[in-house]
């Protein structure tokens, strides 16, 4: 198990001309500047090692050095560090593709073609990815130069051209609009009978732009509340997160009780969201009387958040330097009177869910996948969980207070379905077990939000991790001028899980899909990061999809 | 009007004399019409004018033996030799189907070959003719040897030549030549079969052939009627023998063609195995005719055939062989009615004797059924052909639009075969399987075999259902059509109205049918069930009237069971107009819109769910029932 | 009189299916612990789908199929003797008949999926179709017990022959599977793969709106209410007193009991995918085939 020292060594040995720099702000953070020839070389030996593959981010240096930057990030899970290889390449210049080594950088290194105009050589699928359909091809919208409220005109018949179906399959088209799929995306399933024989996907369809919106118009303290609104369902994960990458790039130090409190709403927050989970998956396969049970029992979590924040869900708790609420006894005392009802309620459900044989048929050996093709793919959360992947942010790279909590980190070998059920069922217990914990370890002094006045010096970087409900999310954080982040990058749980779903999906039969696609509790708005449709009811008028798309433009104005 | 007065004048009829003169001009068709082959439509119509002159005087002959007087065997010399000619009901009934699908067949030539400019014409209008010659041979020569094999060699023949029509196609020459094999071996069975029989002479007729088999011992039998019924099981298509060169055959020959062989051809085969097993039983002291062993038989061979070809049918993503496997599971229900109707007929409860006897009325019923829906669907999907250039299943869909009468057509044919009521298919079904049901009580087997054949008329129904459904409804041709699709000319699309008007009629007037039938095996002297149809007072038992048809079982008060097609159609369509009325009763408009994909893809090619993709799951779990299309 | 007791069957079933249908629904919200809808909301439904606009994707044969549907199913309603008095349509018409009676209904269905040219439409209609094969020897069985029994096809005959002979090991097994399968005749969960909402969108319905989604929703009421009327006379015929009203009554009560059986199974169980079905349903095809194997031998 090499400690931080011998991972440098080992890399500095290794690519001794290649590594310009390596910089450790922090314990467990590498960032280490490599020149871009050995992108791939230095990033498999990474993953030699023992490596991770995160997310990359990409970054607009055009007008300051003329460069692009690129930047893979990497989490070494067994010896709890995290490690950025930091690169740079001219703009019209390709730089080489981790892809073909390392399949998950597929969706990033796309994302930045679309982007920012990356080339990438060796690219398996250089198709476009985030923007849509009819975006022009010259127009980069992360690049510096092009305005966040840009609104190209709207295009006719340009289509995305989805992979062709293979020789004897037809193609299921499935979504946007599908009630398997609870945001829009569009899955193109291959299927032979009913036996799915392939699929693609093409998403991003709400993709909103936060990111290019939070570095141009919002500032630092402003930002939390828009990255909570990332995902409707697990929020303070991103909150969390953002904060930790400013804290980290500013070396700001907040108060433990604050760190408690963050603890105690990320966990109430996987309660609620596995309770979500848990009723639709029931949905999914049919089930409807575990939907309705399961969102029942969920209720007073609902009620709890609301008593705690003020809202229901999205809490807009999480603040840079601690959190915006304090949690007095008398809320204590709800949040036991809560998690004991909740505890005692989801114990029936878990017993009835587990006897049930009929769910068992629906789930057991369903989107299999093994293990090693989950490590391959870089797969997070229960999903990995579920397939034999020991990992667990909130253990290997420990936050706010996690670092004192005793918890078991549920991993199953079925490497199905049925795995993420239990998976998800045993941590809202462990969950409920560490609010607890929380409750009687929290310190009763300090401030619940440290406040940092200081201008915050540009060109530093923060990389941070936790444990969202559907997996790990990883925030990198760039400063930049003006008290607003240079770059900022948001990876949701469902950015690398959902590249893993058309293997899962393979040799499963059609009525599988919803629950395969369930199964990793997807979120395609945290990943495509809403736009309103506003119609006006008038008399009932045919409208096809281009005069839709024309209409909704129109009231966006 | 009075029969006697129709007896009496048809009396005279000269029933051979004309059976020889039909034969002659469709000798002179063979000949003649092959010169003008060179102007298609001149002798496509030649062709059709002198057939039908030869299957009217036919059809009179078929309406004075079924309906009026059966004749006995007869000697006719023919040149040199003399033949043993047989034309009594049944043989009437089977020349009446021959004859009639022979009309039908030459009329919708006359348009469907033109889409054949690559070909010349010559060899078919030569084959036409002849073939219909040798089934008519077939089923009138009351030999198994001479009048047999001359019968037997020319409808083979000619039918190879017919089958092989597409010769430019490699792979249909080698169906072509396995079909050919297959019949000469057929044809060496049963005159092995025949020539078993101690004494049998070249030329002896059925009559002479049943002295001298009475005469020999009991367990002769087994060799000789099983060397026959081998023989007559490979050209009736039953399981297993069928799929050897059924499938193959029919559906590689041009449509007219493929609803004779279908609709007709392998009835020969049926028409043999009646003959032998019902007929060329003798009545002797030693020799004892195991009827319940041959029933038994018989009737399992039966239910295999007719499940297992179903469900091959419905694993088919050919149209025309898909028809084919179904010819073998319709024929399944037939050699099942045979056997089940053999069987009973031989035990010793009157219960089972009245019932064997109703399901050979259904035997009957349904060869002629068949005969007219089967016909009908080759016709249709040779329309289907004729106008789109394909019959894959895969691609075809969305024709109801283009082709509205053709699919009228085959909508009705496709749930004639179904057997819903109240179409034709039902009647005879419900025939076949209610027997065996009723017969259930005293027989266990009898009424399995019943359930099986229930549970396969659900299959065939799924089976056209995926027929018509991925034809007509559903969406394809717009992108895999060949040419521009239209209905197809009036001169194809008459015959089939002509069938589909006779596959509703069959349905609705099954009483007629019934006492026709029952007349049959009334007139037709010789067979086993002879007297018992004579005797049984079968007409006290088996009700028939403008309502339908009800049999009432000795020693039961209540009525066994009924069918009344007309009633139930009568209260179906007052319902549908209550239904209609129903749909439109709040004055709500229609407004016709796009096929909704989940909203980012439009129906295309590539993402309509084909015909393969049908019914995955079924197949996969009846793999073992052979015939499974491999892409 | 016997012509009356046609109507009088036509308009029990017209009047009371929805209700029937409003029970289900009320019961399954209350095992979901949520309000549920009023029982008459299924009346509500269909009234309201009539008045709206139809749309239309295909040919004729989706304009034809919900009135195909439900005429069939009508018809086999106007049959049957309701209240253990035949009318005058019941002598002219055998379980071969109703059978075939049945599976119209089911291929209007599957002609409406076809016709209406989605992927989504033909998938549905697949699965309609094996699931119709598959479970209707199961029925033809459970009539067919009778006609071993009574040695008529004849329906009231059949349908009585409970009542003639009492209970038997062979019914009691018939009775288990036919309950086994009542899930799948009436379409609901885990059977109603066919509709399955969350992959197919309710499969060969997807297309189907305003009246003609009214007429295939009254289809699908008419015909859950027809399979607890076939399992009342058939195998809980017990409570005849000979008086029509009452004898209507006393079944009416007890297709409720059934009706609050097939709400519990659809409550409690997820959908089964269609090649796992199609197991379970040749287990019931064997199981019935035994009993009726026993029958004949008048075990």
């Amino acid at each position: 198990m090499p400690n931080i020292d011998e991972v440098k060594k080992r890399l500095t040995d290794k690519f001794k001309g290649d590594i310009t720099n390596i910089d450790q702000p922090v314990n467990n953070r590498l960032f280490v500047d490599i020149k871009k020839d050995k992108v791939k070389e230095i990033s498999n030996e990474v993953i030699a090692m023992g490596g991770r593959y995160l997310v990359s981010v990409g970054y607009d240096r055009l007008a300051e050095e003329g460069v692009l930057g690129l930047i893979h990030t990497f989490s070494l899970d067994k010896d709890s560090i995290m490690m950025a290889l930091r690169t740079s390449t001219p703009e019209n210049e390709p730089i080489e593709s981790i892809t073909p080594d390392i399949p998950n950088a597929g969706w990033s290194e796309r994302e930045y073609m679309d982007l920012l105009g990356m080339k990438f050589k060796n690219h398996p699928k250089p198709k476009r990815l985030i923007v849509a359909d009819d975006w022009p091809a010259d127009v980069y919208p992360l690049r510096k130069d092009v305005p966040w409220n840009l609104m190209p005109p709207p295009a006719e018949n340009v289509a995305y051209e989805l992979d062709k179906c293979p020789e004897g399959c037809t193609v299921v088209p499935v979504g946007p609009y599908h009630p398997t799929l609870h945001e829009p995306a569009h899955f193109s399933v291959f299927v032979d009978g009913e036996t799915i024989k392939g699929a693609d996907y093409r998403g991003f369809m709400t993709h909103r732009g936060i990111e290019k919106l939070c570095q141009t118009q919002l500032t630092y303290n402003e930002i939390p509340f828009v990255a909570e609104r990332i995902c409707g369902i697990c929020g303070s994960v991103h909150a969390t997160s953002y904060s930790q990458a400013v804290e980290q790039a500013a070396g700001l130090k907040i108060s433990r009780r604050a760190e408690y409190i963050r603890t105690i709403m990320l966990e109430i927050e996987r309660v609620h969201s596995h309770l979500l989970w848990l009723g639709i998956a029931g949905h999914l396969i049919g089930f409807d009387t575990v939907f309705m049970q399961s969102w029942r029992v969920r209720e007073p979590i609902m009620w709890l958040g609301e008593r705690l924040t003020g809202n229901r869900k999205t809490y807009g708790m999480i603040v840079v330097g601690g959190v915006r609420r304090d949690i007095t006894p008398e809320l204590k005392e709800d949040i036991l009177n809560v998690i004991n009802k909740i505890e005692e309620e989801l114990l029936v459900v878990k017993n009835a869910v587990i006897g049930d044989t009929a769910i068992h048929k629906r789930t057991k050996g369903v989107g299999r996948i093994t293990k090693e093709e989950t490590i391959k793919w870089s797969l997070v959360g229960p999903v990995a969980r579920a397939r034999g992947v020991d990992i667990d942010a909130r253990r290997d790279n420990p936050y706010a207070a996690y670092d004192e909590m005793k918890f078991d980190v549920p991993v199953f070998d079925d490497c199905d379905v049925w795995a993420t059920v239990l998976v998800r069922i045993i941590e809202t217990f462990e969950a409920i077990k560490i609010i607890r914990q929380c409750l009687d370890k929290m310190p009763n002094d300090g401030p619940v939000l440290t406040e940092y006045l200081d201008p915050l010096a540009p060109g530093k970087h923060g990389l941070t991790c936790v444990e969202a409900p559907r997996g790990e999310v990883v925030h990198y954080l760039i400063t930049g001028k003006e008290n607003s982040p240079e770059r900022w990058r948001v990876r949701a749980p469902t950015y690398p899980n959902l590249q893993g779903v058309p293997l899962m999906l393979l040799n499963d039969q059609f009525a599988d899909l919803p629950i395969i696609i369930g199964s990793i509790d997807p979120c395609f708005s945290c990943t495509d990061r809403v736009d309103v449709i506003n119609i006006k009811s008038g008399e009932v008028q045919k409208m096809n999809r281009h005069e839709l798309e024309e209409m909704s433009r129109k009231y966006k104005k | 009007m009075n029969s006697d007065f129709y007896g009496k004048l048809l009396y005279e009829t000269d029933v051979y004399g004309n059976l020889l003169t039909a034969m002659l001009i469709l000798l002179i068709t063979a000949v003649v019409v092959p010169f003008v082959s060179g102007k298609r439509k001149l002798a496509g119509w030649l062709n059709f004018i002198l057939v039908a002159i030869a299957a009217v005087v036919m059809l009179n002959i078929s309406y004075v033996t079924v309906f009026e007087s059966s004749k006995l065997s007869q000697l006719v010399n023919i040149g040199p030799v003399g033949i043993y000619f047989l034309v009594d009901s049944l043989s009437g009934f089977f020349i009446g189907i021959i004859a009639f699908m022979a009309i039908i067949s030459a009329f919708y030539s006359i348009n469907y070959m033109e889409h054949y400019p690559d070909y010349k014409m010559a060899g078919y209008y030569v084959s036409y003719p002849l073939f219909i010659l040798g089934m008519i041979g077939i089923v009138t020569v009351d030999d198994l040897s001479l009048g047999f094999t001359i019968s037997w060699q020319l409808m083979t023949i000619a039918s190879y030549f017919l089958v092989r029509f597409e010769y430019k196609k490699k792979e249909n020459i080698k169906s072509a030549n396995k079909y050919l094999v297959l019949m000469e071996l057929a044809w060496i069975f049963v005159l092995a079969g025949a020539f078993m029989i101690k004494g049998a002479a070249f030329g002896d007729s059925l009559h002479a052939l049943i002295m001298k088999l009475g005469g020999m011992a009991s367990s002769a039998q087994y060799l000789i009627y099983g060397l026959i019924l081998l023989g007559f099981a490979f050209k009736a298509g039953i399981f297993p023998l069928g799929q050897l060169w059924l499938p193959d055959a029919h559906s590689i020959a041009p449509s007219p063609i493929s609803a004779l062989l279908s609709g007709v051809m392998i009835k020969t085969g049926v028409y043999g195995i009646i003959r032998t097993f019902f007929w060329m039983v003798p009545h002797s002291e030693n020799f004892h005719y195991n009827g319940t062993f041959w029933g038994i038989l018989i009737a399992s061979f039966g239910v295999a055939t007719l499940f297992i070809g179903t469900v091959q049918s419905m694993k088919q993503n050919d149209s025309k062989r898909l028809l084919a496997y179904s010819s073998i599971g319709q024929i399944g229900y037939i050699i099942f009615g045979i056997g089940s109707a053999l069987y009973m007929f031989n035990t010793n409860s009157e219960m089972l004797k009245l019932l064997g006897l109703v399901s050979v009325v259904g035997v009957i019923y349904h060869i002629l059924n068949h005969s007219i829906f089967k016909g009908l669907l080759f016709l249709s999907s040779g329309s289907v052909l004729y106008a789109t250039g394909t019959k894959d299943l895969n691609k075809l869909g969305g024709l109801m639009k283009l082709m509205p009468i053709s699919a009228l057509v085959a909508g009705i044919a496709s749930l004639s075969i179904s057997g819903v009521p109240p179409f034709s298919g039902f009647a005879s079904k419900w025939t076949l399987i209610s027997t065996s049901l009723l017969a259930g009580g005293e027989v266990l087997f009898l009424v399995l075999f019943g359930i099986i054949a229930l549970f396969t008329s659900a299959v065939t129904l799924s089976c056209y259902v995926k027929f018509f459904g991925m034809t007509y409804t559903s969406a394809g041709s717009e992108w895999n059509a060949e040419h521009e699709v239209k209905e197809v000319p009036v001169g194809m699309l008459l015959p089939k109205l002509v069938l589909a008007a006779l596959c509703v009629i069959q349905g609705l007037l099954p009483f007629f049918y019934f006492k026709a039938i029952i007349g049959i095996f009334q007139n037709s002297k010789g067979s086993i069930v002879h007297a018992a149809f004579n005797n049984m007072n079968l007409n006290e038992r088996v009700t028939t009237s403008m309502m339908g048809v009800s049999v009432n079982l000795p020693g039961m008060s209540a009525v066994s069971s009924v069918a009344v097609p007309a009633v139930v159609l009568i209260v179906l369509i007052a319902a549908i107009l209550f239904a209609w009325w129903l749909k439109n009763s709040a004055g709500s408009k229609d407004r016709i819109t796009d096929t909704w994909l989940c909203g980012y893809r439009s129906l295309g090619d590539d993402n309509r769910y084909r015909n393969r993709n049908v019914f995955a799951a079924l197949k996969s779990v009846l793999w073992w029932t052979g015939g499974n299309v491999k892409e | 009189m016997d012509i009356l007791l046609i109507f009088v069957n036509i308009v029990i079933f017209l009047a009371l299916a929805p209700l029937f249908e409003g029970v289900i629904r009320k019961l399954t919200a209350k095992v979901h612990s949520r309000q549920g809808p009023p029982v008459v909301q299924p009346y509500y439904d269909v009234l309201k789908l009539l008045g709206k606009e139809n749309l239309v994707t295909g040919n004729l044969g989706f304009k034809m199929a919900p009135v195909i549907a439900l005429a069939s199913i009508l018809t086999a309603i106007a049959l049957i003797p309701l209240g253990f008095r035949e009318n005058f349509l019941t002598q002219y018409a055998d379980i071969i008949t109703i059978i075939y009676l049945l599976t119209l209904g089911g291929v209007a269905i599957l002609l409406g999926g076809l016709a209406s040219r989605n992927t989504y439409g033909v998938i549905g209609a697949s699965r309609e179709m094996i699931t119709m094969i598959m479970v209707e020897p199961v029925l033809a069985m459970s009539f067919i017990m009778g006609a071993v029994k009574t040695r008529s096809l004849g329906l009231d005959s059949t349908m009585y022959s409970t009542l003639g002979s009492g209970y038997s090991w062979s019914l009691a097994l018939m009775l288990l599977v036919f309950i086994m399968a009542l899930q799948a005749f009436v379409g609901r969960q885990p059977f109603d793969i066919a509709e399955a909402e969350q992959e197919i969108m309710e499969g060969a319905f997807i297309e189907y709106s305003g009246p003609n989604l009214g007429l295939f929703k009254l289809y699908k009421m008419l015909k859950q209410m027809f399979y607890a009327v076939l399992f009342v006379t058939i195998f809980m015929p017990f409570l005849k007193t000979g008086f029509f009203i009452a004898d209507v009554a006393i079944q009416l009560v007890e297709v409720l009991v059934v009706i609050v059986l097939i709400a519990v199974l659809g409550s409690t169980n997820p959908r089964l995918r269609i090649d796992q079905a199609v197991k379970y349903f040749a287990v019931l095809i064997f199981l019935s085939l035994a009993a009726v194997g026993l029958s004949v031998y008048g075990i």
